[in-house]
C-alpha cells in the first residue's frame, strides 16, 4: 500500500448547484466528509482539487489512503463513493470517510488475473473471469490494492474459488468462499441453427431494405407521371 | 429479435431524451463495453444486427450481455395515407438510449478482438459510441 496521499481542501462557503459548478470550473470538486470520527459532527462540505483526486483513483485505487488538511486541521480518510460524469468521466463529487488506523474495516478490493492457463494454450478453452472483485477485512493500511490470482495451473473444466487465493498477511476474505472467481471452459460452438438464424436476420433486412427502395422508385415514378399527367 | 412479452400501452407517447444516462453507464458484467455517446431510438433491428455482427467477429469463445432492451413501440402510419384518421399501427419497437449507456458488453476475449468486434457493432448502430474497458487500477 502506497503512502497517504496528501489532500489540501478547503471548507466550501457556497452552496448550491451554481456554486459547485464554479468549483468545478476552478480546478476543484465538492466533496464532503462524514461518518464516526468526522469531529465536526454531521458532514463537512469540502473542496478538493480534481486532478489530485482523480490521479489518486486512477493510479492507487479506490482505497488508497488520504490526510485530508482543512485550514490546521489533519484527519485521515477514504473515499467511499465517487461520482463521475458518465460521458466525459470527470468527476462530479467525492464522499469520504473517516479513518480509524487500528480498526479493522471492510472494503471491496480489485482481483486480477495473471499467468496463462494450460486450458486455454493447449485445450483452447476459454478463460472466464466471474469475479472482478472481492471483500476483505483489513487494518487500513494494509488493505491491498489489488489481488493477483493466478491461472497458471487451470485446466479445461477447472475453475479457482474465491477460498483458494492467497490473501497477503492481517487481510481476510469476507466474500463466500465458495464464490467461483476464475474458470476455463469450452469455448461456445456456433450452431448452425444460429448460423442460419443469423443468415434469416440479414436476408429479412436486407429484403426489406432491397423493397423499400424498389417502394421508393415506384413512387417516385408514379409522382413523376402524376405531374407529367397534371 | 427482441421483442416485449406484453406491453401495458399499444401507443405510447414518443416522449424526450434529454439528459444522460442515469444508470447503466458502467461495464458490469464483461471487461468491456459499447458505450453510447448520443441519445437515440435503437430497434430491435439494429440491436440483433450488433449482435450478429459482434458474435461473427469473435467466432468461439466470449461471451456477449446486451444490456438494453427495445420495451417502447413505435407507431407509423402506411405510406400515401391522408394526415388524420387517428394514431398509425405498431410498427417497431425501440430501446432508448442516452448518452454513457454500456449497450453491449464483451468478455472472454483479448482487448484487441474485443475492439474489433465492438467497431463491428457500433456500425450496425445509428448513434457515435465509443469502446470502454472495466474501470480498474492502472499501472
Amino acid at each position: 500500500m502506497a503512502d497517504n496521499v496528501d489532500l489540501q481542501a478547503r471548507a466550501r462557503e457556497g452552496r448550491g448547484k451554481n456554486d459547485a459548478r464554479r468549483l468545478r470550473a476552478s480546478g476543484f470538486i465538492p466533496a464532503v466528509l462524514y461518518g464516526e470520527g468526522n469531529e465536526a459532527g454531521g458532514g463537512t462540505t469540502l473542496a478538493v482539487p480534481d486532478k489530485a483526486v482523480d490521479y489518486t483513483l486512477t493510479h492507487f485505487g479506490d482505497n488508497a489512503l488520504y490526510n485530508i488538511s482543512v485550514g490546521s486541521d489533519t484527519s485521515t480518510a477514504r473515499v467511499v463513493d465517487v461520482q463521475r460524469d458518465p460521458v466525459s468521466g470527470r468527476l462530479v463529487h467525492v464522499d469520504f470517510i473517516p479513518v480509524n488506523m487500528t480498526q479493522r474495516i471492510e472494503v471491496t478490493v480489485p482481483l486480477r488475473v495473471e499467468g496463462e492457463a494450460p486450458g486455454v494454450e493447449q485445450d483452447g478453452g476459454v478463460l472466464q473471469q466471474v469475479a472482478y472483485e472481492l471483500q476483505v477485512e483489513s487494518l487500513p493500511g494494509n488493505i491491498p490494492q489489488e489481488i493477483t490470482v493466478n491461472v497458471s495451473n487451470l485446466q479445461m473444466g477447472d475453475n479457482l474459488s474465491l477460498g483458494g487465493l492467497t490473501l497477503p498477511e492481517g487481510v481476510s476474505l469476507i466474500s463466500e468462499p465458495e464464490e467461483v472467481a476464475v474458470t476455463v471452459v469450452a469455448p461456445t460452438e456456433i450452431t448452425e441453427e444460429e448460423i442460419e438464424a443469423a443468415g434469416i436476420v440479414e436476408e429479412e433486412g436486407e429484403e426489406a431494405a432491397s423493397e423499400d427502395v424498389e417502394e421508393g422508385e415506384e413512387d417516385a415514378a408514379e409522382q413523376s407521371s402524376e405531374e407529367e399527367n397534371g | 429479435m427482441l421483442v416485449p412479452k406484453k406491453l401495458k400501452y399499444r401507443k405510447p407517447h414518443r416522449g424526450r431524451m434529454r439528459g444522460q444516462a442515469r444508470g447503466g453507464t458502467e461495464v458490469q458484467f464483461g471487461e468491456y463495453g459499447l458505450q453510447a455517446l448520443e441519445p437515440a431510438w435503437i430497434t430491435n433491428r439494429q440491436i440483433e444486427a450488433a449482435r450478429i455482427a459482434m458474435t461473427r467477429k469473435i467466432k468461439r469463445g466470449g461471451k456477449v450481455w446486451i444490456n438494453i432492451f427495445p420495451h417502447k413501440p413505435v407507431t407509423k402510419k402506411p405510406a400515401e395515407t391522408r394526415m388524420g384518421s387517428g394514431k398509425g399501427s405498431p410498427e417497431d419497437y425501440v430501446a432508448v438510449v442516452k448518452p454513457g449507456r454500456v449497450m453491449f458488453e464483451m468478455s472472454g476475449v483479448d482487448e484487441e478482438l474485443a475492439r474489433e468486434a465492438m467497431n463491428l457493432a457500433a456500425q450496425k448502430l445509428p448513434i457515435k459510441s465509443r469502446f470502454v474497458a472495466r474501470g480498474g487500477v492502472q499501472q
